[in-house]
């Protein structure tokens, strides 16, 4: 009972998540501005204006608009593109594949150095090996995407000639922005689980096992990890969601015709169809991770109720 | 092995309140270098922001068409302009002096604002519970669901960008990360001795939360706002690159580092500059929390 209470309230948060960034976007793009008179011609007539307002639903209250907008959104109607005339959704779908490519990509270089290092690190504090984790998990936290992009250009595209600079093609276009997107990722989920071996490591029944002489590679397998999955897959399911925040950036810089630069570049056009559909497909799809996350959970570690 | 004797040292429960073991004293030592280089990068930069006007040799508005694009000193450049000049022929080294101007201003305010807004909620939340820590816990769970970026872009998106803005959406998007561990931290104290003491001679409310949950909190706080300014930083330059920050009129680092892209063939330290800065700010910002972390908290070595 208990069990299926707490599930609830996860999935709850996740579909509140959703529905409170929907709100913030569809308030905020009605009281910036206009959509209608980014519609018709600069030389239109106020009757025009007020036709193109009644057209688009504009001249209803906002709850009644947010109900048709909210009600849209459900079915995946977002409306048009004010910018291509096509419909916002579709847009902002046939965007995603490139986008979980370079993810995926950047997810798979940050978790091959990551977790060995995390673990590595956390069970020999004060290593060398501890000492490459904290670099990494420093130079993660305080590199911003942006630059260090542009260096791994300025390196091996300009000056090396080794690598595309931009677009998407091959494998070869996927490695410097997969190496950029990786590298927070790789901090962060370094640091977690440096922290949570260490933590791991302290407890009692550890010290028992050890005590019982069981071998440092049976203790660090049997015991210590397999409870330190828990905790890998928390952190690993919370940067998913940073993962895809980061590839806005990534893929600004290098060009990837992913989502992420789609939404920048329909801000910057102030195509808010666009951008609601998109910002609103990713919300939902990091609110899945997490659900998912959460679900993982109980299968890892018993004692642990939903 | 050695390593494991000293991590059950620390287990027993007397380390709470020992001073610090062993490990994490030579780590202190070792480190020290750093903290102190850290220091210095962060005093150098306030004082840079401070004194932004005296400092600066030249306007960092000022374009010059005949001095476009000079080379900084270090590579061979000549002249007034010690950094070079940008594509507008505009002073680098007084942009970025007055760039750090904003960053600091925009992050501390942030961090200053996220912090009391995510320290009250926190604290009452914790030390009252009930239906109001019900609904606070909802929000930041829904609020930390959402990415950081995704947040911050969705309300540029929306609004226009300006300074004002940019300070908004970083409290905005940095309270409930402090609600929550204060939350947590206030609930450790609920049991504490000291409070129940302080209940039961029947002292008042506010000089419980004022005299026994603050110091008690302060430390948490201190190290969560050093990291925050860090990524405040990170991100207000990180919107500014994608053109999304602060009015496009105003220097930034990562408005810079965004202006000089076109250029990265020839004039390399156009971008190379203003990401340094965003760079080491941050690293020193990040180093200091670290140590900060450590020191005022004997009890974790790390934390996530």
């Amino acid at each position: 009972m208990n069990k299926v209470n707490g599930l609830a309230a996860k999935i709850a948060t996740s579909i509140g998540a959703v529905i409170l960034l929907s709100m913030i976007t569809f308030i905020f793009t009605r009281v910036s501005g206009d959509p209608a008179s980014l519609l018709i011609p600069s030389d239109a007539t106020y009757e025009e204006l007020l036709e193109m307002r009644a057209l688009l639903g504009l001249d209803r209250s906002l709850p009644a608009q947010f109900l048709t907008f909210a009600s849209g959104a459900l079915k995946g109607d977002f409306g048009l593109s004010l910018r291509y005339g096509q419909p916002a959704m579709e847009l902002v779908l046939a965007r995603v594949p490139a986008t979980l490519e370079l993810a995926f990509f950047a997810a798979l270089i940050g978790w091959a150095v990551a977790v060995p290092l995390g673990i590595l690190s956390g069970c020999k504090p004060n290593s060398v090996w501890d000492a490459v984790a904290r670099f990494i998990a420093l130079f993660g936290q305080s590199m911003p995407v942006y630059w260090l992009g542009i260096l791994l250009v300025m390196l091996f595209s300009i000056k090396l000639r080794l690598l595309p600079a931009s677009g998407r093609g091959g494998f070869g276009h996927l490695i410097l922005p997969g190496l950029a997107l990786s590298l927070n990722l790789m901090g962060s989920v370094t640091r977690v689980l440096r922290a949570s071996m260490v933590e791991i490591l302290r407890q009692d029944y550890i010290r028992a096992a050890r005590a019982r002489g069981i071998s440092q590679k049976a203790l660090l397998f049997k015991h210590a990890l397999k409870n330190g999955a828990v905790g890998m897959v928390t952190v690993i399911g919370l940067q998913l969601g940073s993962l895809v925040g980061g590839t806005v950036v990534t893929e600004t810089v290098f060009a990837w015709p992913g989502l992420g630069r789609f939404i920048v570049q329909s801000i910057q056009f102030r195509d808010f169809p666009v951008v609601q559909a998109g910002v609103l497909f990713l919300a939902v799809v990091i609110a899945l991770i997490n659900t998912t996350t959460d679900l993982i959970y109980p299968l890892l570690d018993s004692r642990v109720r939903v | 092995m050695a390593i494991v004797e000293r991590d059950l040292t620390k287990n027993l429960p007397l380390s709470k309140t020992a001073a610090p073991s062993k490990s994490s004293s030579q780590r202190q030592s070792l480190g020290g270098f750093g903290v102190k280089l850290a220091f210095a990068v962060i005093l150098a930069t306030l004082l840079a922001a401070v004194f932004a006007p005296i400092l600066a040799v030249s306007d960092p508005y000022r374009q010059s068409l005949v001095a476009r694009l000079k080379a900084p000193i270090f590579v061979g450049g000549s002249g007034p302009h010690i950094l070079g000049t940008d594509a507008l022929g505009r002073d680098i080294a007084s942009r970025l002096i007055y760039g750090a101007r904003l960053s600091l201003y925009v992050s501390v305010t942030g961090a200053l604002g996220a912090c009391l807004i995510g320290t009250t909620l926190g604290l009452v939340a914790g030390r009252y519970g009930g239906w109001v820590e019900r609904i606070l816990l909802g929000i930041i769970n829904m609020q930390l669901s959402i990415p950081f970026i995704l947040l911050a872009i969705t309300l540029v998106a929306v609004t226009k960008p300006g300074v004002t803005n940019i300070v908004f959406i970083l409290i905005a998007t940095g309270w409930a990360g402090y609600a929550r561990v204060i939350r947590a931290e206030t609930l450790k104290l609920n049991e504490a001795g000291f409070v129940e003491s302080a209940e039961a001679i029947g002292q008042k409310e506010h000089l419980i939360l004022w005299k026994h949950y603050l110091p008690n909190l302060l430390p948490q706080i201190i190290v969560l706002a050093s990291m925050d300014i860090a990524k405040f930083i990170v991100l207000e330059s990180s919107l500014s690159f994608l053109g999304l920050g602060v009015e496009p009129s105003i220097p930034t680092w990562g408005s810079m580092a965004a202006e000089g892209r076109e250029y990265l063939a020839t004039h390399w330290w156009l971008t190379t500059l203003p990401g340094l800065a965003v760079f080491s700010v941050c690293l020193a910002l990040n180093t200091i929390g670290d140590w900060l972390r450590e020191r005022l908290d004997p009890r974790s070595t790390v934390r996530g």
